[in-house]
């Protein structure tokens, strides 16, 4: 349906096909939309990678110890997966127009880590639980070094996690609207910034070609992320 | 168990305290900072009341139907094999895009209408009802049935694979019917994961902006579109205004929170997170 609607010349009510195909909306969004593709990509790509290394040492932590205050930082864990990112970004915005951060893809990158990194971390606090410290206490009892062990032993045993977490935390930046908005203002324009103004003004050709160009990495992961669980089913 | 000091813990917890706390909390704390030199005639403005019964009634209605639908199309899947991949697609589907497909199916002249002219139901676009930018908020709730059903489908149906028929069959054995199954055996057995998947539906749709925004006209609007709107507004007031409703939103949403937390237990074991 976004195809047809994208490529649709002249499609007047109440025809059912259009009557017309032209590549119009398609030339143009190639044309024009190289730069919010780089700038979406971009955020996105940073925002899995930082999310991931956020999360990294501190899943470690809260799956395998237990310290004064984990119920409460558990709690702070999940509260921003159910409460609207909405109230922190308008009050960070404050303080990043006095640091100059907002319009800065530097201070839209910040505010994407809010709702990704809980994502990476509950991922990666999954994985870790289930992580055989024997297996790292003996590898270390053979001689290796630090590196090694996470080489060897640790990152292969929680590598899915790792990938889920990229997945997850990209996808959440990928997809962002509104925190982009409140703080990238008009300069910072991504996929779904540009895509939404287009459908306001009244092109739903140019829109429904650049939702599908948004559909593509979503579809893509999913894809990879099936057959790599088929892998996994078959050796098992 | 490595042998972590204190200190070296901390260490390794200060890059995500910085984001949930530095970040999160801190924008928060600024934001009620910011939202003191709102106006108090605010809380009697007809707007915000009426945005708030307008986010309450697209939630709620919402849940209801995702997961109404999302039970039954489980126990209607729950033999199929490839049913737990496919209903993956939606879920990571942008609700942008959801929002999109949805106004050019639903709107006036979209394909819905046409077929409507097609079959002899209507004669002209002004004949068919509005499902988009109508007064009841009818196309928003239809994204959120599309995009959230799949979801609750999804948790359900990971429940009656993992405990399996063997209770159904013993109810069967005894005599009881298809309903008296359905209502003494299969559902209090997924209401546990069930119960808290329609939480999280419900303070995610109460919290969303992009269908809303899309779908939803300028009044009744939701809560996030109203704080927005402040906040870009050129008025003094709208921006300490924008602070005030979005923090009202955050006090909702994490009362919500912390009824999905205890209902769940997933603070005493927070492996089993599911989300939309």
């Amino acid at each position: 349906m976004l195809l047809f609607l994208s490529t649709a010349q002249g499609w007047l009510w109440p025809r059912l096909l259009p009557r017309e195909f032209s590549l119009r909306a398609w030339n143009f969004v190639v044309e024009q939309s190289g730069g919010p593709l780089v700038t979406s990509l971009s955020l996105a790509v940073t925002v899995a990678i930082l999310s991931t290394l956020i999360s990294l040492p501190a899943a470690r932590v809260l799956a395998l110890h237990s310290f004064t205050g984990k119920r409460l930082l558990l709690w702070l864990l999940f509260l921003p997966l159910l409460t609207p990112p909405l109230a922190s970004a308008m009050g960070l915005h404050g303080l990043f127009l006095r640091y100059g951060l907002t319009d800065q893809w530097m201070g839209v990158l910040l505010v994407h880590l809010i709702p990704s990194v809980p994502y990476a971390a509950l991922t990666l606090m999954a994985s870790f639980s289930k992580l055989d410290l024997d297996l790292e206490a003996q590898a270390r009892t053979l001689g290796a070094s630090k590196w090694q062990v996470w080489r060897h032993v640790t990152g292969p045993s929680i590598a899915p996690g790792i990938a889920l977490a990229l997945t997850l935390s990209f996808l959440m930046s990928w997809s962002q609207y509104l925190l982009t908005l409140l703080i990238g203002g008009g300069p910072i324009l991504t996929l779904p910034i540009v895509l939404v103004g287009f459908e306001k003004s009244g092109d739903g050709a140019v829109a429904a070609a650049m939702s599908l160009l948004l559909m593509l990495p979503p579809t893509l992961l999913f894809v990879i992320g099936n057959s790599f669980l088929r892998e996994n089913q078959s050796i098992e | 168990m490595d042998g972590f000091t204190r200190y070296k813990r901390l260490a390794l917890l200060f890059p995500l305290l910085f984001v949930l706390v530095g970040l999160f909390l801190g924008g928060i704390v600024l934001a009620v900072n910011e939202s003191f030199a709102a106006p108090r005639e605010l809380l009697h403005d007809p707007e915000l009341r009426a945005a708030l019964g307008f986010t309450f009634w697209i939630a709620f209605a919402s849940t209801v139907i995702s997961t109404l639908t999302g039970v039954a199309l489980a126990l209607g899947l729950r033999n199929s094999r490839s049913a737990m991949s496919l209903l993956q697609i939606p879920i990571a589907m942008p609700h942008l895009t959801m929002a999109i497909v949805l106004l050019h199916l639903a709107s006036p002249s979209g394909l819905i209408s046409r077929m409507a002219f097609a079959l002899g139901f209507i004669q002209s676009p002004a004949q068919f009802p509005d499902l988009v930018q109508d007064p009841y908020g009818l196309g928003i709730i239809l994204t959120y049935w599309i995009k959230e059903t799949p979801f609750l489908a999804v948790t359900s149906l990971a429940l009656l694979m993992r405990s399996g028929r063997q209770y159904e069959e013993v109810a069967q054995n005894l005599g009881a019917g298809f309903w008296d199954r359905l209502r003494f055996v299969t559902l209090p057995l997924l209401a546990p994961a069930i119960l808290p998947a329609a939480l999280i539906v419900f303070a995610f749709v109460f919290a969303s902006f992009d269908v809303p925004f899309l779908l939803g006209r300028t009044y009744p609007t939701v809560l996030s579109v109203l704080a927005q709107r402040y906040f870009q507004s050129s008025e003094i007031a709208g921006r300490p205004t924008a602070m005030l409703v979005s923090i009202f939103m955050t006090f909702i949403s994490a009362g919500l929170a912390a009824i999905y937390l205890q209902v769940s237990g997933l603070l005493r074991d927070p492996k089993g997170v599911v989300l939309p």
